[in-house]
């Protein structure tokens, strides 16, 4: 059965893949680097976001899904997972589930995931609509701490030295990171993208991405980002409501939700490789895949390992994200060689 | 394969049992908790009410140790239940200790995520073996942490000190625009109940030894607009000649904060509404009612001015003026350290104050 | 000549005692008549003859044509049939014509209102257990001449199936679909409308009911209009509503006759019933045994004094309400009215007192539990609920092992299963997934008036099916 999607649906998928797993750790790298100035850069950043997916939606027909590009995708999207499920995982354990086994957390993680890419293709595309009373609630108690917010920690901006901005550009790519998967997705959707709803997407992305960065760096202190690698947790930690203790608890647990359908909407992606590729027995790879994936999460769920990946994302990010979608457009355009078919070519 | 799938995977988690279960029966709350000590030797008490026969009872317990958490290993070993940080009301750290660096005894209620970070933190005075194990006037143990708690609440509802919970002192504590004031506490050797002392300040990570009055304390909450719902203040005014006592609460309270050069500025707007004025009718007529109001300004505005002068022969920037200098005038911050330009600052604070009513009496 | 025609007529019956044929002159013709006296009103029939003879005797041309009664040619097949419904026949042995007159006087019900789906205001007629009186009672509201009935014979019990549609409003492919699953239930397995149901329904194994049951004909207009089906049978009053989603099931024909406001408000009720009931014991387990630190202190002083003395764990604790909390259920259905109250009396506050002074659970359990089922029962849908019933206890053993972490793994398996579900290829969901913003509204609020939607028909919103 061919598949479409929605420009709703796409979008909604769009915006859990890219918020996922980071938002509640990409302020504390960024403001360690750039300081008050941190908001600055990434709200610079953030403009530029619609021009990026209009480029896309514009070269779209250039892109072309050839195997080696869809291996190569591949590889990075099975990276991406398995090192969101290592974060995801690790941060779990540090906040509430010492002693679990890691490797136990991680199978049950993945049969989640296995349990999508065995359905049918429309469960992981309505997936995200589960979250989104969860995105509500989120922002709402993240709101709480409006009062005790101090407005100059804002301040001063554009202090920057050059040198600095250059640094911090790299931690500020993360909220970017699945940008490409619009280059998979946008093959399902059968109309034209206007470039309206672009920036309406992306000023609720930007929206989303500023508001999680401005309340963390009003409210605590700039040193205090050095200790705290999570630091909207932090806030909901510190938050004191009248009907319960401890919120950074359930909202640990919806952030895990929300990063597992995340991972999900990712593992899909790779899914629809595989048969992009014209692989018709998909399954049993993707059986296969997922018990491989669990032993390598299980070496990502480490500090240094999801430090590592931390810095090493965005430059994969610059390379898929960028470079690669760019090489093949042009050289495409040069040769006015046009997308055709759904499926892979050459 | 997904039917294998679908009976093994619950297999496993009933196989698997509970790691982390720590079922609440075989906790012990912690409500309250103090340090004493120093760099090298840190004494914990522990306050809790522990269940007899379905009735809590307020029990103790104190240990020792090279750092917090070595003095905290003691104390679980010589518990009989899992001692658990998560219901924390009430911090408390004793004069001595805050006087180092305070955050090193801290380190462990922030790193651990079970542990409460919005339980409010004081400063106590004496031996704070009495905090814990007082047996009060009446004979029953006094460490109820409910009664710390509410007492702290209290001060808070009177504006009598600046409250902090742990997490806001953390935040102060690695601001470098401003510097932590909390309160401090007594007992009173009468009645052996713990009492408010004044608000002790701190400079950077710690504590000077200086102690604010309460007069001060009140002024001092309203300067870094942490009032609670009643702010009232006592003065002395001259009507007619001869010295009458009145008393007004604060409505509102506006300031501004204005930097040149070294100078600082501070305009301070107060609209009050008077509470006592046993000499007759404040409202005899509007120039009457001005003129109390502006003298009542001045005699804000000199005790003002004074709780500056003590803040800052304290090196103590509680009310963190750093912080607005950090944001608009860079140069100034950048000059030198920050703890090292404030103590030279010009500060001068003017106080409007107008008298905005009278109460249900004239 | 009759004689042997009659003799070999009544074989054909196998002799059966309530089995008449009688021999008589109709309209100066020599007939026989064949009838269960069992099934037919004998005084109507004469009456009916009477007005036979008499339009006989008047000479027009097609005399035995008429409301009642209508002639074909003559065979054994089709005399049993008609016979078998209840039908007086007169057979012409010399013409070999019959003519079969419906003098039926099969004992039915009056429709009163279902007992399982009683409404506050609205109307109060319910479905009976003859098809002619159930699409009577739909045509009587449903005055349009697309709402077309077509019936299917099923072979064991000759019983027949009824598929009830608007051909202006339904989707062709699931009509198809509808006939071909009927077709292909094996002849022999045709005893209730439940039963029909697994041979109907995409996937068996799920706990959620994937067709609609109801007994009110209101509700199955609503439906109709929608673009469904209805299924009816002559064996019972449930009428099977299909295709059909999740949230179908929290509607009640009472949220459209109440107030705007009111309506809505109960609708959100039941949406926040059901998350009770399935996570509630969950929940607790989770705190009490995992995250015991989220409850404010004064709850955890009160908690903690309650459960300190409790030998078990929370989940055997859970466990032991919940069984008994169901055997109380299932004991007070089967029991006659009156003394299934005095055993949910008893059983409730008698037998749960006391369990909780013997110390084997809490208070709080007690309430726990006690809310839990109080809250499946507010979902209008007995399957529903049932399923809802069911599903609590994987969480509860899921929140036991993992806490939290089990709920959430828990809630994303439940959420998948419901999006891979689907009603005759249409997705369950609908109109949550596929994500429609324009028609989420109607989930949780009872909108202004009602205007019918189509059902969705793909799993891709605003597109056609592919």
């Amino acid at each position: 059965m061919k598949i479409r999607i929605t420009q709703t649906q796409l979008f909604l998928m769009l915006f859990i893949v890219q918020t996922g797993t980071v938002f509640i750790s990409f302020q504390a790298p960024l403001i360690r680097v750039a300081g008050s100035d941190a908001w600055l850069v990434f709200l610079c950043l953030g403009l530029l976001f619609p021009l990026h997916l209009w480029l896309f939606e514009r070269f779209i027909d250039r892109f072309i899904w050839s195997k080696p590009v869809c291996v190569l995708y591949g590889l990075y999207w099975y990276f991406i997972c398995s090192s969101l499920i290592g974060k995801t995982v690790y941060t779990l354990n540090v906040w509430a589930f010492p002693e679990t086994p890691m490797l136990l957390v991680i199978a049950l993680m993945t049969s989640v995931l296995l349990a999508v890419v065995l359905s049918k293709p429309t469960t992981a595309i309505n997936l995200g609509v589960i979250l989104i009373p969860l995105i509500l609630i989120f922002v709402l108690f993240v709101s709480l701490a409006v009062n005790d917010l101090i407005w100059t920690n804002l301040l001063p901006v554009a202090h920057l030295s050059l040198s600095e901005l250059q640094k911090a550009l790299q931690p500020a790519q993360l909220p970017f990171v699945g940008i490409e998967l619009y280059l998979l997705f946008r093959l399902l959707l059968p109309e034209k993208v206007s470039f309206r709803n672009l920036a309406i997407y992306s000023s609720i992305w930007l929206a989303f991405f500023m508001y999680m960065l401005i309340f963390p760096l009003a409210y605590f202190s700039l040193k205090e980002f050095d200790l705290f690698p999570d630091p909207i947790m932090y806030l909901l930690k510190s938050q004191e409501v009248t009907f319960v203790e401890r919120l950074d608890l359930f909202f640990i647990y919806i952030w895990l939700a929300w990063s597992i359908v995340t991972v999900c909407i990712y593992a899909f992606a790779v899914v629809r490789l595989l048969t992009l590729m014209g692989i018709a027995n998909y399954k049993k790879h993707a059986v296969w895949m997922a018990v491989i994936f669990i032993f390598i999460t299980n070496t990502m769920a480490t500090k240094s390992a999801v430090e590592m990946n931390a810095i090493l994302i965005p430059y994969l990010h610059t390379v898929f994200a960028m470079a690669i979608p760019a090489f093949i457009i042009i050289s495409n355009q040069m040769r006015r060689r046009k997308r055709t078919g759904e499926g892979a070519s050459g | 394969m997904k039917r294998l799938m679908f009976w093994v995977l619950p297999a496993v988690l009933l196989l698997s049992g509970c790691w982390d279960e720590l079922v609440f029966r075989d906790i012990q709350v912690v409500t309250m908790a103090g340090i004493d000590g120093n760099k090298d030797e840190v004494t914990v008490y522990y306050g809790f009410p522990e269940l007899l026969d379905s009735q809590p009872v307020p029990q103790s317990l104190e240990s020792k140790g090279r750092t917090y958490s070595e003095a905290r290993n003691t104390a679980n070993e010589r518990s009989d239940e899992v001692l658990d940080l998560s219901y924390l009301q009430v911090f408390l750290i004793s004069e001595e200790a805050a006087k180092h660096r305070i955050y090193d005894f801290m380190d462990s209620f922030f790193r651990v995520p079970r542990n409460r970070v919005t339980g409010h933190m004081a400063i106590a005075q004496g031996d704070m073996k009495q905090y814990f194990d007082n047996p009060g006037s009446s004979g029953a143990p006094k460490n109820e942490s409910e009664t710390f708690g509410k007492k702290i609440d209290t001060f808070h509802k009177y504006s009598l000190s600046t409250m902090y919970d742990l997490q806001q002192v953390c935040t102060i504590l690695f601001d470098d625009g401003m510097d932590l004031s909390l309160p401090v506490l007594k007992i009173e050797e009468q009645t052996g109940e713990p009492e408010l002392a004044g608000t002790g300040l701190f400079s950077g990570m710690e504590y000077t030894g200086e102690v604010l009055s309460l007069d001060e304390g009140r002024l001092l909450a309203m300067l870094k607009k942490e009032t609670g719902t009643i702010l009232r203040l006592n003065y002395d005014v001259e009507v007619e000649g001869e010295k009458t006592p009145i008393q007004i609460e604060i409505i509102s309270n506006k300031q501004k904060i204005k930097i040149k050069g070294e100078h600082v500025d501070i305009e301070m707007r107060i609209k009050a509404e008077v509470e006592e004025f046993a000499h007759g009718a404040v409202y005899k007529n509007q120039k009457q009612m001005d003129r109390l109001g502006k003298e009542l300004g001045k005699l804000v505005e000199e005790d003002v001015n004074k709780l500056i002068g003590k803040l800052q022969e304290a090196e103590s920037d509680a009310i963190g003026i750093g912080r607005r200098v950090r944001a608009f005038h860079h140069d100034l911050w950048e000059k030198a350290k920050w703890s090292e330009t404030y103590p030279s600052l010009e500060i001068d604070a003017s106080v409007e104050l107008k008298i905005e009513r009278t109460g249900i009496l004239e | 000549m009759n004689a042997e025609f009659m003799q070999s007529i009544h074989s054909y019956f196998n002799h059966s005692v309530d089995f008449e044929v009688k021999e008589r002159e109709v309209a100066g013709v020599p007939a026989v008549l064949c009838y269960y006296t069992t099934l037919i009103d004998t005084a109507l029939a004469d009456r009916h003859l009477e007005m036979l003879e008499k339009r006989a005797m008047a000479g027009s041309e097609k005399w035995g044509n008429s409301a009642t009664s209508s002639a074909e040619a003559f065979s054994e097949e089709k005399l049993a049939e008609q016979v078998c419904t209840g039908n007086l026949v007169i057979v012409f042995p010399e013409t070999n014509m019959m003519l079969g007159i419906q003098v039926n006087n099969a004992p039915k019900r009056s429709p009163e209102e279902p007992k399982n789906e009683t409404v506050v205001r609205g109307a109060h007629e319910g479905f009976v257990e003859s098809i002619t009186d159930n699409v009577a009672l739909v045509r009587k509201r449903l005055q349009r001449k697309d709402l077309v009935m077509e019936s299917f014979r099923m072979e064991n019990t000759h019983a027949h199936i009824s598929i009830l549609y608007l051909a202006d409003a339904i989707d062709p492919d699931v009509l198809a679909q509808i006939r071909q699953r009927i077709r292909d239930i094996p002849y022999k397995e045709f005893y209730s409308m439940g039963q029909t149901e697994d041979y109907l329904e995409d996937q068996v194994y799920s706990p959620f009911p994937l067709f609609l049951n109801t007994e009110r004909p209101d509700r199955v207009i609503y439906s109709l209009l929608e673009g469904k089906a209805a299924l009816l049978t002559d064996s019972s009053p449930t009428s099977i509503i299909t295709p059909t989603n999740f949230f179908a099931f929290y509607e009640s024909p009472d949220d459209y006759n109440s107030r705007i406001i009111v309506g809505s408000f109960y609708r959100m009720v039941r949406v926040v019933a059901f998350f009770t009931a399935i996570l509630l014991p969950a929940f607790y387990i989770s705190v009490i045994s995992f995250h015991s630190e989220i409850m404010p202190i004064e709850l955890a002083k009160t908690v903690k004094m309650q459960i300190n003395d409790i030998p078990y764990r929370p989940l055997l604790e859970a466990l032991i309400l919940e069984l008994f909390i169901e055997l109380i259920r299932e004991a007070s259905v089967r029991l006659p009215q009156p003394i299934g109250q005095t055993v949910g009396i008893v059983g409730g506050i008698v037998i749960g007192d006391a369990i909780v002074s013997a110390g084997l659970a809490s208070n709080l359990m007690v309430i726990v539990v006690a809310m839990t089922a109080i809250a499946s029962f507010v979902i209008p849908s007995a399957e529903m609920n049932m399923a809802v019933r069911l599903i609590r206890f994987p969480f509860m053993l899921l929140s036991a092992a993992l806490g939290f972490l089990g709920m959430v793994l828990g809630t994303l398996f439940l959420f998948i299963h419901l999006l891979n579900l689907s009603s005759l290829g249409q997705p369950y969901l609908s109109p949550l997934v596929p994500f429609d913003p324009s028609r989420f509204k109607d989930v949780f609020f009872r909108v202004p008036f009602y205007r019918p939607d189509k059902q969705q028909q793909t799993f891709n919103h605003g597109g056609k099916r592919s």
